[in-house]
């Protein structure tokens, strides 16, 4: 179902307000805890989960104006994954000594928000009524979400550890262990590279019915590709090797950082199918 | 309502005076059921540990904080003279908050010790057990375990290592996480790196290795602590597969060395390893932390951790402290306004009898009615008796519920009811 242009005109402002009004529910909690540390009012979690539902709102309002899966987008997208980031924290938010992780996280979706509240509305031609475009998109962005976590928990990971090594002891026990952050490094690594994977197949199924689309010349195929190679390498290290801690920590960081690079010069410098 | 909680603590008595009073947990029912027998007291907990011997009890009626003490002196068989003066009583108010106070750790001789809640999960498990524990006891027991747990999850109170025995395992947790089915190489047989090892097996640890510079010392040591003993000279083939290594020797030289654990930790896959060296001069060469996957602290940084763990501790206990009273406040209104709900239904209860024995006597009379009629006069009489003492019942709960127990005494005391007519 395709609403008119008016719909769009009046909706996507008010899809920005209470995107913006979700942000500003995640940023509370993060506030809170400076201003007023022994106030639990502020730093209660109801604050995220509201600021969840209200995302969640936004992007069905999207939904409903343009008919399709919000995913066509750089704006639709980048605020889909950070729903995806906030999705990661919800899953971890009852484990112990997690409260760093949460503002890492929160911090890094409050960035993806920020910038798709920039990020221009009009998407590619693509055709959004195919359900394996769709299912290409879904999976990529569950894919980036893990990703996005990975790399959440790879500085953490770097940050516990230096502070080890410094030994600079003080309230480090509210901090995760090295071995907690490892693990969950994995496994969010090992869901993104999974979803990615899949994503990238259906991909391109979908091209391979489409010869009009010039796939070979877009650079986030190429980008992609080498990124799916870095987290198979870093995958493989773990698993065959039986590498982990900063060897995994640096392949999160790094592939996320690349991956950032990848989006920004692909979404905004250059034009294409992605 | 009636509570009190008298005993003796570490802070009121040496151990020399508080192990005459300690009791086994196969004494306890024996002793409660002469609480009541002796009618002394008609509900009882009694908390046995090696920092404290109390009874919380909920006395008979007419006796006191202090018969319950002198009877709990006489019936453990003690007859120390000046027993008494080491003995504390609370009464009321001052009792629950003490109960309060215990079961939250904030009593204990270490604050936040996490055995204390435990202790008093198992006194009031054979209290009940014993049939001692009526609604008074169970309610205070189960408040006292609510507040144990608010304490414990909202304040930092047992969070922090207040020992080098803690603050090693602390480390060692920060790196691997859950030490269950890890294994740990103790290099000699210092007192530091035992307290360390006594705590790592009480954390889970899977195996203990224990390597000395005298085999037989080592064998020894290992036979103690449940794991098995190994040569000094052999060290390097266990740093390979252990996940911590806590050094305490004489030595005065480094037994674990840089070039050693550069090949351990490539061997390893630079799995985390936390090397823990209590030594001084230290045996653990301090260049290892620089080494991917190794985690090097000494005295010095447990020392640390386990002030900063007593300072937290301390500004938590200030937190937990203000839960407390908080919860005492609330929770003695509520028995209390409990306790005065009952009294109104005693009210209630007497006016009915009122109402019936009047009936009763006007059963001449009413024998000429039909049973239709009869059942309307029953009827009526009931409906009178509950309209004219609404608006007091209504006044007297609204009291209640409002904590407003001194109107509420007065106009129970008008109208002839005492509130400890519920008992």
């Amino acid at each position: 179902m395709v609403r008119g242009l008016d719909d769009r005109t009046v909706g996507a402002p008010l899809t920005r307000w209470i995107a913006i009004a979700a942000g500003a529910a995640y940023l509370v909690p993060l506030m809170g805890e400076r201003v007023a540390p022994d106030n639990p009012r502020w730093t209660h979690p109801g604050w995220l989960f509201g600021g969840l539902g209200l995302h969640l709102v936004a992007l069905l309002i999207d939904v409903a104006l343009w008919g399709a899966l919000p995913l066509s987008s750089m704006r639709f997208g980048l605020g889909a994954l950070a729903l995806w980031v906030i999705i990661g924290w919800a899953v971890l938010h009852r484990r112990p000594q997690m409260e760093s992780l949460r503002r890492l996280l929160v911090g890094l979706a409050l960035v993806l928000l920020g910038i798709a509240q920039v990020a221009p509305d009009s998407g590619g031609s693509a055709d959004l009524s195919s359900p394996w475009f769709l299912a290409h998109v879904a999976l990529i962005l569950i894919g980036l979400g893990g990703l996005a976590v990975s790399f959440t928990l790879s500085v953490l990971w770097l940050l516990v550890r230096r502070r080890l090594k410094l030994k600079k002891l003080r309230g480090i026990s509210r901090l995760p262990t090295l071995d907690t952050l490892d693990r969950l490094n994995y496994q969010a690594m090992a869901l993104g590279f999974v979803s990615l994977t899949a994503g990238m197949a259906v991909g391109g199924m979908w091209a391979a019915t489409h010869p009009e689309a010039a796939l070979g010349a877009d650079i986030t195929i190429w980008g992609t590709l080498l990124l799916w190679c870095w987290y198979a390498v870093g995958l493989h290290t773990r698993l065959v090797s039986g590498w982990r801690g900063r060897l995994a920590a640096v392949f999160g960081v790094g592939g996320f950082v690349g991956l950032g690079a990848m989006v920004t010069v692909a979404g905004l410098v250059l034009q294409g199918w992605h | 309502m009636n509570l009190v909680a008298v005993g003796l603590s570490h802070h009121t008595a040496p151990v020399e005076v508080r192990e005459q009073l300690a009791m086994g947990p196969t004494g306890v029912p024996g002793l409660l059921q002469r609480l009541r027998d002796d009618a002394v007291g008609a509900e009882g907990v009694l908390l046995s540990t090696c920092n404290r011997v109390e009874l919380y009890a909920v006395p008979s009626r007419g006796r006191s904080a202090d018969d319950i003490a002198d009877w709990l002196i006489h019936s453990t068989g003690n007859r120390t003279r000046g027993m008494g003066r080491h003995l504390f009583a609370y009464q009321q108010k001052d009792a629950l908050r003490h109960v309060f106070r215990v079961a939250s750790s904030l009593d204990s001789m270490i604050i936040g010790e996490p055995q204390i809640v435990g202790q008093m999960r198992d006194a009031y498990k054979v209290a009940t057990t014993a049939h001692a524990a009526g609604p008074v006891m169970r309610r205070v027991m189960d408040r006292a375990l609510h507040v144990a747990k608010r304490v414990r999850t909202e304040t930092d109170i047992a969070r922090e290592a207040v020992s080098v025995g803690r603050a090693g395992v602390e480390l060692a947790r920060q790196v691997l996480g859950s030490l269950k089915g890890r294994s740990a190489l103790l290099i000699g047989a210092g007192a530091h790196g035992k307290l360390v090892a006594t705590s790592l097996l009480g954390y889970g640890l899977g195996e203990l290795v224990v390597a000395n510079r005298t085999f037989e010392r080592a064998a020894d040591l290992a036979r103690k602590f449940g794991g098995s003993a190994a040569h000094l000279d052999d060290i390097e083939r266990h740093l390979d597969r252990v996940d911590v290594v806590v050094a305490s020797t004489g030595a005065g030289r480094l037994l674990v060395t840089r070039a050693q654990m550069a090949r351990v930790v490539r061997r390893r896959r630079y799995r985390s390893q936390v090397l823990l060296d209590l030594s001084v001069p230290r045996n653990i060469d301090p260049t290892i932390n620089d080494l991917d996957g190794a985690y090097r602290f000494d005295v010095d940084d447990l020392r640390e951790v386990a002030a900063q763990g007593q300072a937290k501790r301390r500004q938590a206990a200030q937190v937990a402290e203000g839960i407390v009273r908080d919860e005492v406040d609330r929770v003695w209104t509520q028995m209390q306004g409990e306790e005065h709900r009952a009294a109104l239904a005693g009210i209630m209860r007497r006016a009915e009898a009122i109402r019936s024995a009047e009936l009763a006597r006007a059963d001449k009379v009413l024998s000429n009615l039909s049973p239709k009629d009869r059942k309307a006069v029953e009827a009526m009489t009931r409906a009178i008796v509950k309209k004219v003492l609404h608006p007091a019942m209504q006044q007297g709960r609204a009291w209640a519920e409002e904590g407003d127990l001194v109107r509420l005494e007065a106009a129970l005391l008008t109208l002839g009811v005492a509130s400890t007519e519920s008992e």
